[in-house]
Formats: structure tokens, C-alpha cells, sequence
């Protein structure tokens, strides 16, 4: 029997065949027992897949469907407003803790004319490199704090024998500036410019002294102290008023905490 | 489908529209017209009427959750009789994934059930009856998922085969070629057991 036969079979044991198709499989089955057998257990399925149709009456009230609707929609919105609340106020705090980080103004007052100099912590640096030999007019850097000194200096002075300290390209380092107070506001690790004393030594540069009382109201000036050739860093921690001779400065020699190379 | 009264004065697409405007009532309505279609064909694949009301359930949640992917080209009842044959496979893998012992006990409660609730049956009578729906269903839920959803939606939910073949995204001659192809893998599949004893017992009948 091929399959186009039992599918004719099928369709009308299942009633869903045409009137011909009818008449062809009675005459088949009336001639044939084996397809009488095929038939019946045809018919046999179709009376037992109509036995299954029987089913017990849907009890889901409408009232358990809309709780469910509502429940599906409401975790996720609880969930996706609690996250981006958490994300967003996450985000923003390590935001802001990075700005803070990165952009805190120094502890360090700024420095006003006529204010004598707080120039130094009583911590110095472990190490500071010369790594350039440039004019110190050119403004390049020639010292690098490299190390972490021991606790946070709050103002770094450094100062060669000739000359000390300037960050400013056009200013001609004759008299250590303004600037250099800047300059020694310095976290480590940090750099500073300087001028080499080789550089400088051929040049007629002014001995730098301790300060005068006209310079007094330069607080730059008041730690320009070096007069002899030396490898050598003054970190100036205080000052003496040069007017009344009240101890507020204290130099400090660190040549021997300090290592020049290059 | 059979579904919608006659007199009943908004389409199945006229509510789709105001439920998709914010109006819940009538979500509920299109509830209310379509559940036994889905609770029938549900319950069907996953006979335990918990099971099967989870599927109605999950089936209408789906729909609600999805009514603006619903296009108006296909029936609504089309539309959801896919949702449904999806989450019903899904669940009838699930259930099937539970132990022998449990499908054991829940089949014996089940008998014991129907045994206890008509009372003017022949216990006997009753427990072969029973025993062969569950071979024929198991055998249906044996079967491949295409064929297995062809049979539920000609055999045992009656639908038309225009309907059937919107369900499938075919002709009416293409879905009529899958139901007798599914039928025939159904009767190969009973062959070997209910078939024999169904001709063994109507043979001298003929």
C-alpha cells in the first residue's frame, strides 16, 4: 500500500475525505481485510483523539491574569529604577571623587606680597635627578623629585650655588622671583626647573645672598642663600625677618639627603 | 476561530487597538473571548489543568507585554495560538523534565480523581479508557513539535484548516498535507500498541 493510498485512508476514516474518495475506499476495504484492519484502527484513532477533547473547565479568573500582567510589569520596573538609581549615584560618586582627587587645590595658602615665606616641611626628598644642563632662562628641567620624600612637602626650595630656581622661560634669574615660591609648591613625586651651576657659571650672575631687607617683601628672595659653588640643595623650611630679626625661617642644607646626576 | 460570539459588537482587532491604547478592559475582554481556546490547546500539550492554566496565563502576559508587535495581516487568534504553541512546548519540556516518581504519583492521583468522580462508571471501564487516552496523549507528546501542534490544532481542538494554515504560515492544501503527515507518524507511533489492540478488539466487528 503506498502512502498516498493510506493518506486517503486517513482522510476518510478521519471523515474529511470527498464523496468520490468515499466510494473508492469502501470498495477497497469491502475487497481487501488487511486494509479493513488499517482502516479500523483509523477510525479507532479518531475516537480516541475525540476522547481527549474532554477536558476539564479553565478555572483562570481574570482578576489572577491581570495580577500576573501587573506583577510581570512591576519587579521590572522596581528592578530597572533601583539599579539606575544605584548605578547613577555610584557613578557620580566615584565621579566626584576622582574630580576631587585630581583637581583639589593644595593645602597651601597662596603667598602675598610682603608675607614671609613658610617655604618648607621638616620632610625633605630622597632623591632629586639634574637631568638637563640647560639655562635655567629657557625654562627646561634639570630637577626631578623621583622619590616619595618622607611625608608630603609643602614647599620645595631648591637652590644651586649660582643661582636658584625659576619657572619662568623669560625671566631672567638674576634674583630668584616670585616664582619660585610657586615652584616649591610641590607634591611629590614632582619636578622643579633649575639651573645648573655648569651652565651658569661662565655668565656674570649675581651672587646670591641671603636676603636684604629690601627683598624682604619678596618672599621668593628670602631663599636665594647660596654663595659657593656646591652641589648643593637649600631647602629654606623658615626665615628670619630681616627687620626685626624675628626668627620665622630656617634654612636647612639637604645636600647630603639629596643626589645629583647628570 | 470559534471563539467570538456572534453578536458581539468590537472585532478581536478593535480591542487589540484599545488595549494597546492604555484601555486594560479591554485586554480583559479579548482575555475573557480567547482563554479556552488557549486553555484547550495548553492543555492538551501539558495535561494537568495547573499546567495548563500557568500557559494561558504566561500566554496572555506575553501577549499584553507584546501587543505592539502584534500586526493586524494575521488573526489575533493566530497571533496567539503561536504564542501559545511556543510556551507550551517550553513547558511541556519542562514537565518532562520531571522525575518518573513524580509523573508515577501525579498519574495514580489522577486515576484515583477520575475514578471517584463519576460514580455511575465502571471503574474498570473507566481505568482502560484512561489508560488509553494517556497512551495516545503520551504518544502525541512523543511526537515531533511540528506534527504534535497540527494534531492538537485539528484533532483535538477542531480547528479549521484555513485557520491551521494561517497558524503555520502556509496554504490550506499545504496544512491539510501536514495533518495527514502528522496523523500517519501518530499511527506509527500507536502502531506497535494501541494499534494492535484496537484491531485485535474490532475484529470481529468487521
Amino acid at each position: 500500500m503506498t502512502d498516498k493510498q493510506i493518506d486517503l485512508m486517513t482522510a476518510v476514516a478521519f471523515e474529511e475525505g470527498t464523496y468520490g474518495e468515499d466510494i473508492e475506499i469502501e470498495a477497497a476495504l469491502a475487497e481487501d481485510p488487511e486494509l479493513r484492519a488499517m482502516f479500523h484502527e483509523l477510525k479507532g484513532l479518531k475516537s480516541d483523539l475525540a476522547s481527549l477533547r474532554d477536558i476539564p473547565e479553565c478555572q483562570l479568573s481574570k482578576e489572577r491574569m491581570r495580577n500576573a500582567i501587573f506583577a510581570a510589569k512591576a519587579p521590572k520596573a522596581r528592578f530597572s529604577i533601583f539599579n539606575w538609581a544605584i548605578a547613577g549615584v555610584a557613578a557620580a560618586s566615584m565621579l566626584f571623587a576622582m574630580i576631587s582627587l585630581r583637581f583639589a587645590p593644595e593645602a597651601i595658602p597662596d603667598i602675598e606680597d610682603g608675607t614671609p615665606v613658610a617655604v618648607a616641611q621638616a620632610s625633605v626628598p630622597e632623591k632629586v635627578d639634574t637631568v638637563a644642563t640647560t639655562p635655567v632662562n629657557e625654562g627646561k628641567l634639570i630637577a626631578q623629585v623621583t622619590e616619595e620624600p618622607r611625608g608630603l612637602v609643602s614647599k620645595l626650595v631648591l637652590a644651586t650655588p649660582r643661582r636658584a630656581f625659576s619657572t619662568d622661560e623669560a625671566e631672567t634669574p638674576k634674583v630668584p622671583s616670585r616664582k619660585m615660591a610657586s615652584v616649591a609648591r610641590l607634591a611629590p613625586p614632582a619636578t622643579v626647573l633649575a639651573a645648573p651651576p655648569a651652565v651658569l657659571a661662565a655668565a656674570a650672575v649675581p651672587e646670591l645672598s641671603t636676603p636684604t631687607a629690601g627683598e624682604s617683601n619678596d618672599p621668593a628672595a628670602t631663599f636665594a642663600s647660596l654663595s659657593e659653588p656646591a652641589d648643593e640643595v637649600i631647602l629654606v623650611s623658615d626665615l628670619n625677618d630681616p627687620d626685626t630679626g624675628a626668627a620665622i625661617a630656617v634654612e636647612e642644607s639637604v645636600s647630603s639627603g639629596i643626589e645629583f646626576s647628570g | 476561530m470559534r471563539e467570538q460570539p456572534l453578536f458581539e459588537r468590537d472585532s478581536d482587532e478593535d480591542l487589540v487597538q484599545r488595549a494597546r491604547g492604555g484601555d486594560f478592559d479591554a485586554f480583559e475582554r479579548l482575555f475573557e473571548r480567547h482563554r479556552n481556546l488557549v486553555y484547550r490547546f495548553a492543555y492538551q500539550v501539558v495535561p494537568r489543568r495547573d499546567d495548563a492554566e500557568d500557559i494561558v496565563q504566561d500566554v496572555f502576559v506575553k501577549a499584553y507585554q507584546n501587543l505592539h508587535r502584534y500586526r493586524d495581516e494575521a488573526k489575533f487568534t493566530t497571533w496567539l495560538l503561536r504564542i501559545t504553541t511556543n510556551l507550551s512546548t517550553d513547558r511541556l519540556r519542562m514537565t518532562q523534565r520531571r522525575s518518573a516518581l513524580e509523573q508515577q504519583e501525579a498519574k495514580g492521583a489522577l486515576e484515583w480523581m477520575l475514578i471517584g468522580s463519576n460514580s455511575t462508571e465502571n471503574p474498570v471501564e473507566a481505568l482502560e479508557r484512561d489508560r488509553r487516552a494517556n497512551m495516545v496523549r503520551e504518544a502525541i507528546n512523543a511526537l515531533p513539535e511540528h506534527h504534535r501542534n497540527v494534531i492538537i490544532m485539528r484533532d483535538l481542538q477542531e480547528l479549521e484548516y484555513s485557520d491551521i494554515a494561517e497558524v503555520l504560515k502556509t496554504t490550506v492544501g499545504g496544512a491539510k498535507l501536514r495533518v495527514l503527515r502528522a496523523r500517519r507518524a501518530l499511527r506509527d507511533q500507536l502502531s506497535p500498541t494501541l494499534g494492535q489492540a484496537i484491531v485485535e478488539a474490532r475484529e470481529g466487528v468487521i
